[in-house]
Order: C-alpha cells, then sequence, then structure tokens
C-alpha cells in the first residue's frame, strides 16, 4: 500500500471515522511495528504534537496520580530496608524548646508499635503543635524553625534527596554541599530549590497564599499549579495568590518575616483580619471579630514573651478595641476546646 | 508549557533519578494529559487509556535510577508509552474482531461492511445494545459470541438446557437487528444492511 494510503487510514483512525479495513490496516502496523519504521515515526510525530498542546481543557487527570502515588509508597514500604531504627533514629534530632513543646516524629504508613525489619519506613515527619515553635534538625545538618501548627516531612532517602515538604510555616538554615546538591523543600503551589542559605517559606493551608523570603543566598522557584520560574535574590518576598494564580516580587525588610523563630511576634502593618491568624496560631486560641470595619486595622507591634492577655491589652490601649476572653470549655468527649476570644468595636 | 527548557528538564530529571517524588509529579502534571490523548486516540477508551498513563508512570518511577535519556524525556515517554499502548490494542483488538464477527452476521454485504467509515459507531453500538439486553439473556450471548463457547458447554455451566441457551441467542440477535434498525433512521447506508431477516 501507498505512504499516503496508509496516513489516510491511520489518520482516520484517530478521528474516529475508520473503516474496518483502516482498523486492519492499524492493527497490521501496532503487532509489527518494527517493520513500519515510517509509522513509528508518525506516532512519535502525533505524540509530540500533543505534548506541545495546550490541554488544559481535557480530562482531568489528578486522581490518577495520586493512585499512582498510593502504589508507589506502598511498594516502597515493602522493599527491604535500609536502615535499621536505631540508626535512623540517630539521624532524626528534633529538638524541643521553651515553653515546653509537644513535638512528635512519627511514621505513618508504617506500625510505629511493630517496627519489622523488612519494612522501609516511609516518611519522617515533624509536627509543632498550635502555639509552639519547633526546631529541627535534617540527617544532612540543616536545621530550621517550624512555627506553630506545621509540620515537614522527609523520606529516609532525605541524605541522596534532599526534599523536604512542608505545610504550614518554617525558616530554614540550609547546609551547603560541596557537591552542590539540591535542597528542594515543596509545598503544595511550589517547589524551591537551594544551595545553601536562609529562609522562610509560609503555606498555611487555610491561607489565600504562599510566601518565600530570602534572607541570605539564592534560591530558585518553580510553580506547580501555575508554571512559573523565579529566582530570589537576598530580601526579596515572592508572594503566590493561590485564587488569583499572581506571582508577585516585592523588596522586604526580612526581619518581621523570619523574627518568629527567635520568639518575636511580629505584626507588621497587616490588617488585623491576617493579625488574628498569626495570633491564633501563636497562643493556640480561637479569635472571633465581630465587626466588618475591625477586621481593617492595621497594627504594627513586636511582642517578646509577652501573655496572650498583655497582647490584647497592648491592642486596646493603642486602638478602639474592647476584648472578652472565655472561659475554656469542655465539648461532649471530655476533650478542653480551645480558648475563645472575642473582639470588638469600642 | 510555556517555561519548558532544556535546564528545567535537566533538573526534574536529576531530581526523579534520586527519588524525589515531587520531580515525579511535575512530570505527571506535564505529560499526563498528551499521553492520556495518545492513548485515548488508539485504545478508543478512556479507562484502557488511564491504566496504560498508569502503567507508563510507574514504570518511569521504577526504573527511575537507570534513566537514560538520549536526546529527551519527552522521546523516552513516548518509546515506554508506545510498548504499553501496542500492548492494550492488540488485546481490545482480539474482541473486536469477535464483535467484527457478530456485525458481519447483522450485516447483509460483507464488502461494504468493511469499507465504511463507521466501524467505531457499528462497535459502539453494538456494545450499548448488549447492556440493555436482559442479564441472563446478555450473559448466554457473550458467553457464545464473544467468548466462543459452544450451546452445551454453555448449557453445562449455566445449568440450563441447551434448546434454553439457543432460544436466548436467537432472540439476542432479533433484539440486536431491531437495535441497528432503529439507530439508523439517521440514514446512514448501513440501514438496508440490516433488514433482512434473521
Amino acid at each position: 500500500m501507498s505512504k499516503r494510503q496508509d496516513n489516510k487510514s491511520l489518520q482516520k483512525y484517530i478521528n474516529g471515522r475508520y473503516s474496518f479495513n483502516d482498523f486492519m490496516n492499524v492493527k497490521q502496523w501496532l503487532e509489527n511495528i518494527d517493520k513500519y519504521e515510517d509509522i513509528k515515526d508518525q506516532l512519535g510525530l502525533q505524540f509530540e504534537e500533543l505534548t506541545n498542546q495546550n490541554l488544559s481543557g481535557g480530562k482531568e487527570l489528578g486522581s490518577l496520580y495520586e493512585k499512582i502515588e498510593y502504589k508507589i509508597l506502598k511498594q516502597e514500604r515493602q522493599s527491604p530496608q535500609k536502615l535499621s531504627l536505631l540508626g535512623y533514629f540517630q539521624k532524626v534530632a528534633a529538638v524541643l524548646i521553651i515553653p515546653i513543646l509537644i513535638s512528635s516524629v512519627y511514621f505513618y504508613l508504617n506500625n510505629f508499635e511493630t517496627p519489622s525489619q523488612e519494612k522501609q519506613i516511609s516518611w519522617v515527619e515533624v509536627n509543632s503543635p498550635d502555639g509552639a515553635r519547633t526546631e529541627f534538625l535534617l540527617p544532612d545538618g540543616s536545621r530550621g524553625w517550624l512555627a506553630g501548627g506545621s509540620k515537614i516531612k522527609y523520606n529516609p532517602s532525605f541524605i541522596e534527596c534532599r526534599n523536604v515538604i512542608l505545610s504550614g510555616e518554617a525558616f530554614f538554615d540550609v547546609e551547603h554541599k560541596h557537591d552542590n546538591s539540591e535542597f528542594v523543600v515543596s509545598i503544595p503551589d511550589m517547589d524551591i530549590k537551594v544551595l545553601g542559605t536562609r529562609f522562610n517559606v509560609s503555606a498555611y493551608s487555610d491561607d489565600n497564599f504562599s510566601e518565600v523570603v530570602l534572607e541570605e543566598g539564592k534560591v530558585e522557584i518553580d510553580g506547580k499549579s501555575k508554571i512559573f520560574h523565579q529566582i530570589l535574590k537576598p530580601s526579596e518576598k515572592l508572594n503566590f495568590h493561590l485564587e488569583k494564580e499572581t506571582v508577585v516580587l516585592t523588596q522586604v525588610d526580612t526581619k518581621p518575616y523570619t523574627a518568629w523563630k527567635d520568639g518575636y511576634l511580629v505584626l507588621n502593618n497587616d490588617p488585623l483580619e491576617q493579625a488574628i491568624d498569626q495570633i491564633e496560631r501563636w497562643y493556640n486560641v480561637e479569635i472571633e471579630i465581630d465587626n466588618e470595619l475591625l477586621k481593617k486595622y492595621r497594627f504594627k507591634a513586636t511582642f517578646k514573651n509577652e501573655q496572650l492577655e498583655d497582647v490584647l491589652e497592648m491592642l486596646s490601649i493603642t486602638t478602639p478595641i474592647d476584648y472578652e476572653i472565655e472561659e475554656r470549655r469542655i465539648n461532649n468527649n471530655g476533650i478542653y476546646m480551645k480558648k475563645k476570644v472575642r473582639l470588638r468595636l469600642k | 508549557m510555556d517555561s519548558w527548557d532544556k535546564n528545567i528538564e535537566i533538573k526534574i530529571i536529576n531530581g526523579l533519578r534520586k527519588g524525589s517524588l515531587s520531580s515525579f509529579q511535575r512530570l505527571f502534571e506535564i505529560f499526563s494529559k498528551p499521553l492520556f490523548q495518545f492513548c485515548l486516540n488508539y485504545l478508543k477508551s478512556a479507562e484502557e487509556a488511564e491504566d496504560v498513563v498508569q502503567e507508563v508512570f510507574l514504570k518511569v518511577w521504577e526504573k527511575r535510577e537507570t534513566i537514560v535519556i538520549n536526546s529527551s524525556f519527552k522521546s523516552y515517554l513516548f518509546t515506554i508509552a508506545l510498548n504499553s499502548v501496542r500492548k492494550h490494542f492488540i488485546q481490545l483488538a482480539k474482541e473486536n474482531q469477535i464483535k467484527h464477527d457478530v456485525l458481519i452476521e447483522l450485516s447483509v454485504d460483507r464488502k461494504k461492511l468493511e469499507v465504511q467509515n463507521d466501524y467505531q459507531d457499528l462497535l459502539l453500538l453494538l456494545e450499548n445494545s448488549i447492556k440493555k439486553m436482559p442479564s441472563r439473556r446478555r450473559e448466554v450471548f457473550l458467553k457464545k459470541k464473544i467468548e466462543g463457547k459452544s450451546l452445551k458447554e454453555i448449557a453445562k455451566e449455566l445449568g440450563i438446557k441447551s434448546k434454553t441457551v439457543e432460544y436466548h441467542i436467537t432472540e439476542a440477535m432479533k433484539f440486536l437487528k431491531v437495535e441497528f434498525k432503529r439507530k439508523n433512521i439517521s440514514g446512514l447506508v448501513f440501514f438496508a444492511l440490516f433488514i433482512q431477516e434473521f
């Protein structure tokens, strides 16, 4: 058969308007693809073209990815264990700091009580509960701080592939490796790649933005939900707005963004509705504002080792705010609920 | 894929080699849709296409440490994909071949059936019509026409008389004939093919 006719059959088949004979041709080629080099090239071209097209409208494959990832994690778990549990613990040092914090390092996808020699530990997680700050040390010597209500996780092959998955906020002080190997912090919308540097990442799931502030060195940021590539220089802040999908780069004073790790609560001229998110995480309380106007008030203040009451007192002196702290209540299950604070306009 | 260039690709592949799931996810995000479309073009079934996408990416992960990229990741992916698509296509083609025998049985002009450009429609119509049959009849029909079992075998398997099996098959073919007739009021040529009595 002539080449032109071949092409016609193939094209008809792909478009869905084909005859039985076209189908038989395609069958013949695919069964013996090595005999039909030109058809193979055609298929390669078709694939190439598809990858150059914008198929954004097509089928959503996110759930398929989750299925694949699940299979991978399951397989990895069943593959032979490379590290002994004891040696492992020595590599994971999570240091607890003031006030007494509960930090949990646990392994999931694996049963902690019955560590088995055959199973490989899949992930390590470091948690910092609400109202706490946790210092962590990673196996490669990099260190950092986790803000309240945040966690990081990484897998045991961390030394070979330095990849940390963060949710919430953390400050990283990354150890530079002589082989220039990368250290990657992943958050849902971005990958932040570094060589050796100090920077802050904020990606709380209840905020509508993710933010990276660089103190020292150089980082590269690759967008995931929206594709972008940005190199950050010291004293630059990158803000990615989750809904608008905008990337904004600004020059900032990095101190207010990183001071939290040294125990300072910094309200940096943000509207109150944003500041209360910070206060809520800092003191592990729930704050309600019953006035829309009040939400727009801006505050600039720095607190160090101050009680919640002192902070609220301070706010009420400088602005027309009244506050009320409710007694902690016990819910139906006998568990203490978070302390609740109400803010009103005077 | 605006910002896709060689440097980014090298970085992602290096990440993949070291076992970074986030690099792997990045590759999935970039290539899963075109790959899915490519599979769909040849397999004509979204389920099968998804299976292939899964197979291909699992393979990419499995081979991550020894991955050798000659020209580009794209062509590496294509090589794996082509193998997987072929495997699935050949399996599906076997099933379709048997369906073709049923279509021939339903038609009067074999020659015409084989050159008309509505083969995919016919397959779809056949599948949908089979789905509409009462469950016992469908079971008998599939065993006979798709699995190629004999009347006796089916009778034994289902614990019914051979006569009953035969009855189900006759009724099933009659039903298909009516369905094909009903669906072809749009004036397609093959309307004429199916009016011959069974």
